[in-house]
């Protein structure tokens, strides 16, 4: 179960790096704010996931620490906004 | 007796999905409530309460900034989506004594004021739409 949480967001946060590079190529307009929606909608979807994950770890015997999953959007700088 | 560790507010975290406050933002206010639905009878004498559900808003104001790719143009791609919110009262990194309140929310209203000699301001509200709010204290 964890485990396929875990894959699960991975594969999530994937998805956010993958959108935000195509983002920061796009010019301005209807078609980069879809993506951004898009982008913004996994953010929410990768915290609930993380929730279930501390849940998960909170009913095992030896819990360990769910670390918080970082999302760049500013890939060209190299800094975290 | 323990040390008190107050806080002037000066340079808080505010995340919204993609979009970053931290720049931009004067002021948020976190609300966290929770019902108590009443269960009096004949014969209380006090007015008898049950804990029932809990809710948690957020409200924020910040100044408008109209660079491409920052806030203006990302709050308007929060519109219509669910996201991570995640505030902490200082930027430093997250710890006991300063907390990460995270929850996964929607904008439920977003306003903004373009007042004649005044600085162009955007204000709105957060309401957690799934899940639970989670007071993270781990770096």
């Amino acid at each position: 179960m964890k485990d396929s949480i875990r894959q699960e967001i991975e594969g999530k946060r994937r998805e956010f790096m993958e959108l935000s590079r195509r983002i920061d190529g796009l010019p301005i307009g209807p078609v980069r704010m879809v993506l951004k929606q898009k982008r913004n909608a996994i953010t929410g979807q990768i915290n609930l996931l993380r929730q279930m994950l501390i849940k998960e770890e909170l009913k095992s015997d030896n819990p360990q620490h769910v670390p918080k999953i970082h999302l760049p959007t500013k890939m060209y700088t190299g800094t975290l906004k | 007796m323990a040390a008190h560790d107050h806080l002037v507010v000066l340079s808080p975290a505010l995340t919204m999905g993609a979009a970053t406050l931290t720049l931009d933002g004067t002021s948020a206010t976190l609300q966290h409530s929770c019902d108590l639905v009443e269960d009096t009878v004949w014969g209380d004498t006090f007015k008898q309460r049950l804990v029932s559900l809990q809710d948690y808003q957020a409200s924020f104001e910040a100044l408008i900034d109209y660079t491409d790719n920052e806030l203006d143009e990302d709050l308007d791609s929060l519109m219509g989506t669910t996201f991570a919110f995640a505030f902490r009262p200082t930027s430093s990194a997250t710890a006991t004594t300063n907390p990460e309140y995270q929850f996964t929310g929607g904008i439920s209203s977003l306003q903004k004021a373009f007042q004649l000699g005044q600085i162009a301001k955007v204000s709105g509200a957060v309401m957690l739409t799934s899940g639970t709010l989670v007071r993270d204290v781990t770096p």
